[in-house]
């Protein structure tokens, strides 16, 4: 399984020939997420992150800069803007289901606030 | 880093010899007869039923430059069944990266051996047959395949490989043995290889049918020709029906537990993190599995999310190199085609060392972008293509698995 790590410092042991550019890479918040499509409305965490940490993404050369309202773990989603109820959460460019309630920005995204829409039992039907 | 040593013998052989190839981006090929480019040479030996196989490898153990090729079927199957078997055991022997074949029949097979044979000779391959029951046993099939065998070596070796364009290579990207940082690291940046392959020319082709389910709707709108968008919907439904006569709820059992621990909620999510592998271009035409890619571009591939099964069915197609992402690490190979092992797990890249060829947990670690480490492993695919050999070929991992769907009789 995935080991939980200290991502600055794994990232710094890597680097031996130390540069400001790698040095900045490494510990600013950045790189604490990734946002795999210009068009998604969330960001994966790289490394466990933690209720009121704050995030720096950029998005389409647009830095976006946010506080976590609650913990995402390593592989988890969290939101870059407000998504309406029964909005699309978007990653990949592409839509992996709606909100089943409104999800604020900075929110940790998953089963409690987002659904499929191959579920039988679903919030969202207005096709 | 990935460091990759060029095969210094096989450049200085070629010499100024012709350059089909545009700039950087040369392969180093074997033409075949029917034009078709192979980065690889063997002789493949090929058992035609699964009696047949412990003669069929002591043959192939028995000389160097000889590849031996596992078939657990080629006898009491049902006609679709067979047929598949069939399909799968020429296409492997049309495969580009095989320069000739000896099959190895045992003589009463339903199998029809002559008519496989002259498909695969069909290609310009020389293909030779021993038979087991006129050969008169173990021992005596040994021996005498063994001396065919070592003229097809011999033969094969005089071949010598010349610079071609990356536009002939064709392609198959796969992931197996999936985690967390398969689908948010590996995958896009495979994704990345295979957008610049097709842009460059050449040929992808992504299989696993059963993953798809839940990115469809994403899939369709890539595809031009609504008989082409048919195709895939009805396989998708076929999959779907299978498991639903059998009482599983492919759709209500996805997400896995172990995927929603792992930060997964919906099994449009999961696709998603499967299907980047094959990037994003228009996709050119769905494929029965083991079914002859015969065009360039992107293609789909319906077969079962099994590893080796999958693989065995692309490089019957016709791939000459796999892509294979692995969070938590897999040894798998094939007999004919290199398969370049690529996690984006960090520690599986640590621990599983020697069975890994790519490191793209960089993306991961957010050191570095999806294209920076895409355009390093896109060096690799030309590095491979050109004659370097893979952790799983290095390792000899030749696993060979042909799809089946019906029951044996």
């Amino acid at each position: 399984m995935f080991r939980n790590y200290t991502q600055a410092s794994l990232c710094l042991i890597k680097h031996i020939s130390f540069s400001v550019d790698v040095y900045r890479r490494c510990t600013m918040g950045e790189t604490k997420v990734l946002v795999l499509h210009p068009e998604d409305n969330v960001a994966v965490a790289l490394t466990d992150l933690r209720k009121g940490e704050k995030i720096r993404v950029v998005k389409n050369g647009r830095v976006i800069e946010l506080v976590l309202k609650s913990d995402v773990p390593f592989g988890h989603k969290v939101a870059l803007e407000d998504i309406p109820k029964c909005g699309y959460v978007v990653k990949y460019g592409n839509p992996i289901g709606r909100a089943k309630v409104r999800i604020q920005r900075g929110e940790h995204v998953h089963v409690r606030n987002l659904e499929s829409t191959y579920v039988r039992d679903r919030v969202c039907r207005d096709e | 880093m990935c460091m990759f040593v060029t095969s210094r013998a096989r450049m200085s052989e070629i010499g100024c010899a012709e350059m089909n190839s545009s700039g950087q981006n040369w392969i180093l090929g074997f033409e075949r007869p029917d034009g078709k480019v192979g980065i690889r040479n063997h002789v493949a030996v090929i058992p035609t039923v699964v009696c047949a196989t412990v003669v069929a490898r002591r043959i192939a153990m028995s000389l160097r430059g000889a590849s031996y090729v596992d078939n657990q079927f080629g006898c009491s199957q049902l006609e679709p069944d067979l047929e598949v078997t069939f399909r799968t055991l020429a296409g492997v022997g049309r495969n580009p990266n095989v320069a000739s074949v000896l099959l190895v029949s045992l003589g009463c097979e339903e199998l029809p051996v002559e008519k496989l044979a002259d498909t695969i000779a069909s290609s310009g391959k020389s293909v030779e047959v021993v038979v087991i029951q006129e050969c008169g046993g173990t021992t005596s099939t040994v021996d005498k395949g063994v001396a065919v065998l070592k003229r097809l070596v011999e033969e094969a070796s005089r071949l010598r490989p010349r610079r071609f364009d990356v536009s002939s290579l064709v392609i198959g990207v796969k992931c197996g043995g999936s985690d967390a940082t398969s689908g948010i690291a590996a995958n896009p940046v495979v994704g990345y290889v295979s957008d610049k392959v097709v842009d460059l020319g050449g040929t992808i082709v992504m299989s696993e049918t059963p993953e798809m389910i839940g990115a469809e709707h994403v899939l369709i709108k890539r595809i031009a020709e609504p008989a082409t968008r048919d195709k895939l919907l009805a396989a998708i439904k076929r999959w779907l029906k299978i498991a639903e006569e059998r009482g599983v709820d492919i759709v209500g059992a996805q997400p896995t537990r172990g995927n929603i621990a792992g930060g997964i909620t919906t099994i449009e999510e999961k696709s998603l993190g499967a299907i980047i592998k094959g990037g994003s271009r228009p996709i050119r035409g769905i494929l029965e599995y083991a079914e002859e890619i015969k065009g360039r571009g992107l293609y789909i591939m319906d077969t079962p999310g099994n590893d080796a099964m999958s693989l065995a069915g692309m490089v019957a197609g016709g791939a000459q190199m796999i892509l294979f992402t692995t969070g938590r690490g897999t040894p798998l190979g094939n007999p004919v085609a290199p398969v370049i092992k690529i996690t984006g797990n960090p520690h599986t890249y640590a621990r599983m060392r020697e069975n890994m060829d790519f490191d793209a947990s960089p993306v991961l670690l957010g050191q570095k972008t999806v294209s920076e480490v895409g355009e390093q492993l896109f060096e690799l695919v030309l590095e491979v293509a050109r004659g370097k050999l893979t952790r799983a070929e290095v390792l000899g991992h030749n696993e060979f698995v042909i799809n089946k769907i019906l029951p044996s009789l």
